[in-house]
């Protein structure tokens, strides 16, 4: 054989393991992740998807808040070959007018999601429509939509998911996103040729999702909101919200507010808060029971005395604070029934200023209770001047929120403990099992029976005989104390004549009290030119169509004879 | 060109080898046949969980469509309106509420 062939032979082996070797060296090695990732592209698809979030119930297990799964479909108009065939198939498949997709495919260039509430059975369809199209920029994504069925009922208290990060961002869904889960989550999607998912290869951590179960009554709810809404069309305020607590437990059975709004079409609102316990205002008058009850501890009143009320003002620190009648002679209960505000200042004045501060506080004023995200603390600054002690005794130099006034009032209602209010009745997982649950918890006690025996007679009084007697029951006795606070207006840099908050703040039957109730109106307008506004009127209405039919609700007998009957 | 010879020579060469790693060779083939066979099945398998996972969404989808449903069906608002405009029902009054103590 000739010997250079075998050589020139044996050179063109080596030359060509030589590019190979190179090449797999230059594969594998030197543009390694290049190539591993155009693999991963061409097989293997990430993809975002919103994660189910767990549900929301009222304490009788109706649905407040349930997340439906639903696809979403998206469009990358820019790679769109054919734009009319593609709008009319979709039009027809989804439902979508033909001209509104038209015009996504011809203004839009980059990623666009059509519509995100699609019906997972028509996942197929899409899906062959994209291969019998050929647009392959025509995508389906898995999703959930957070859907409120009570509509605007406990809106501001639920509050609302973010569409975009399927996160709460107000109210109970804010307060609530470490434990019902949701959110977006990456999945590493393997798919076929054809581009259709085969199996899920890699998830994102996955959250905690449990449910969560409210301590409001749907119903209680849908009895509050009614009255409110009355209030409302009848008094044009520009805030107004109902309250409704047990006393005995802290469990808030209703929070309705005005404004509201529909957690589904959140973002068609320009205020979503919750007065109820994001705003604090100064309570007036409602103030008036805690300073009796104060004195009365001190031990510096006598229920029999009578008080002069100076016939309409009184001046402290040189500055005169009038009252809304004139008033003479008053005994301590009809101070509180016809809330003298002379009568009230002069009580307070009898007392250790530190011990009434102290009072306040103690009751839970000018701090979070700790229920709700973004929750007003209220004002209440310790300044033991007379003056300032007399301003506070009508509650007109602090502010509270009706959530607080609320939780004071209960103190009253049952036997002088303040409890910590209850929203968030627990938490249960898919079984309905609870794994959490919050129990009723007492805080501190904050009032003797002796002083309660001694107060609770003057509030009942306020309704039966006093300055909320437009709002009392025929068949329930209800203690309460209505008020009616001057705002602070700008313009006159003084306090108004003409803007009011008005309060009432009570609890009902006595005999056995079952519900803590604030009413509460910002601004409320007269119902007919030259009215008085006070709280009492401003919340006459609402009391009526609320007492009767909460007690009703709850099947209560009546603890009072009908006077015709 | 290859010769004839060549050509038988190499075919012999051939056979003679297989016959040598007939073992090795069928070894190799039932290896890469059983390969095959199990990369199929592991994907039908994948595709039959897919397929399941997305049954079992589709139908927690109806479920929770049912779920909506129903409170939408049930909410105090409807039914308040059914019983006060359809049925004339009014808001209670309690001089028409008898209670009867069922202890007695």
């Amino acid at each position: 054989m000739d010997k250079s062939r075998v050589k020139l032979v044996l050179f063109l082996f080596f030359s060509l393991f030589c590019i190979i070797t190179g090449r797999m060296l230059y594969l594998q090695w030197i543009n390694q992740e290049h190539y591993l990732n155009t693999a991963k592209n061409q097989y293997f698809q990430s993809e975002k998807i919103k994660l189910p979030r767990g549900t929301i119930y009222d304490r009788n297990g109706k649905f407040l808040v349930i997340s439906v799964p639903k696809l979403a479909v998206y469009v990358v108009p820019k790679f769109i070959k054919n734009k009319e065939t593609t709008a009319k198939q979709l039009s027809l498949l989804l439902g979508i007018p033909y001209e509104e997709l038209l015009n996504i495919l011809n203004t839009r260039k980059n990623y666009t999601v059509i519509t995100d509430n699609v019906d997972l059975e028509l996942k197929p369809k899409i899906l062959k429509l994209r291969s019998d199209l050929k647009e392959w920029n025509i995508g389906i994504e898995e999703t959930n939509i957070r859907y409120y069925p009570q509509n605007e009922i406990a809106g501001s208290t639920i509050g609302y998911v973010s569409r975009k990060t399927g996160l709460g961002l107000e109210g109970v869904e804010y307060l609530l996103n470490d434990y019902l889960g949701g959110g977006i989550a990456d999945l590493i999607v393997l798919r076929d040729a054809q581009g259709n998912p085969v199996s899920i290869e890699k998830a994102s951590a996955e959250k905690l999702s449990y449910n969560a179960v409210l301590s409001i009554d749907l119903n209680i709810q849908y009895i509050a909101e009614e009255a409110l809404k009355e209030l409302v069309v009848q008094r044009d305020p520009l805030e107004a919200s109902v309250l409704i607590m047990n006393p005995k437990t802290g469990e808030i059975l209703a929070s309705a507010t005005y404004p509201n709004y529909d957690p589904n079409y959140y973002y068609k609102y320009k205020i979503r808060k919750n007065i109820n316990f994001q705003h604090a205002y100064e309570v007036g008058s409602v103030a008036k029971p805690i300073v009796l009850a104060e004195a009365v501890e001190e031990g510096k009143v006598n229920m029999n005395e009578v008080i002069d009320c100076l016939n309409g003002g009184i001046e402290v620190d040189g500055v005169r604070i009038r009252d809304h009648k004139r008033f003479g002679l008053l005994t301590p209960i009809q101070i509180i029934q016809h809330s003298s505000n002379v009568g009230a200042i002069k009580i307070a004045l009898r007392l250790d200023s530190k011990r009434l501060y102290d009072k306040y506080i103690q009751l839970g004023f000018g701090r979070k209770t700790g229920i709700f995200p973004g929750e007003a603390s209220g004002f209440l600054r310790p300044d033991y001047r007379p003056v300032n002690v007399a301003y506070s005794s009508i509650g007109q130099n602090w502010t509270a929120t009706p959530l607080q006034v609320a939780v004071a009032y209960s103190a009253f209602a049952n036997g002088g403990y303040l409890v910590k209010p209850i929203l968030v009745k627990g938490l249960t997982d898919n079984s309905g099992k609870f794994i959490q649950y919050s129990q009723p918890q007492v805080v501190r006690k904050v009032f003797s029976k002796e002083v309660l025996d001694k107060v609770i007679p003057a509030m009942i009084e306020v309704v039966e005989n006093g300055t909320a007697k437009g709002g009392k029951s025929e068949f329930f006795t209800i203690a309460g104390k209505t008020g009616t606070a001057q705002k602070y207006d700008p313009s006159i840099k003084a306090l108004s004549n003409t803007k009011w908050y008005t309060w009432f703040a009570g609890f009902f039957p006595v005999s056995d009290p079952k519900f803590t109730v604030v009413i509460f109106a910002n601004e409320p307008k007269p119902k007919f030119p030259g009215e008085h506004i006070g709280g009492g009127g401003v919340s006459a209405d609402v009391l009526k169509n609320l007492v009767d039919r909460v007690m009703f609700y709850y099947k209560n007998k009546p603890d009072k004879q009908p006077s015709n009957q | 060109m290859i010769a004839v010879s060549d050509k038988v020579v190499l075919i012999r060469d051939i056979t003679a080898l297989i016959k040598r790693n007939k073992l090795s060779l069928t070894v190799i083939f039932v290896s890469l046949i059983t390969l095959i066979g199990y990369s199929h099945l592991t994907f039908s398998i994948e595709k039959e969980v897919y397929e399941l996972n997305h049954t079992k969404s589709l139908l927690l989808s109806k479920n929770f469509e049912l779920k909506k449903e129903i409170t939408e069906l049930s909410t105090p608002e409807r039914i308040n309106t059914i019983a006060k405009t359809d049925l004339g029902m009014v808001n209670v009054d309690y001089r028409q509420v008898k209670f009867i103590d069922v202890n007695k």
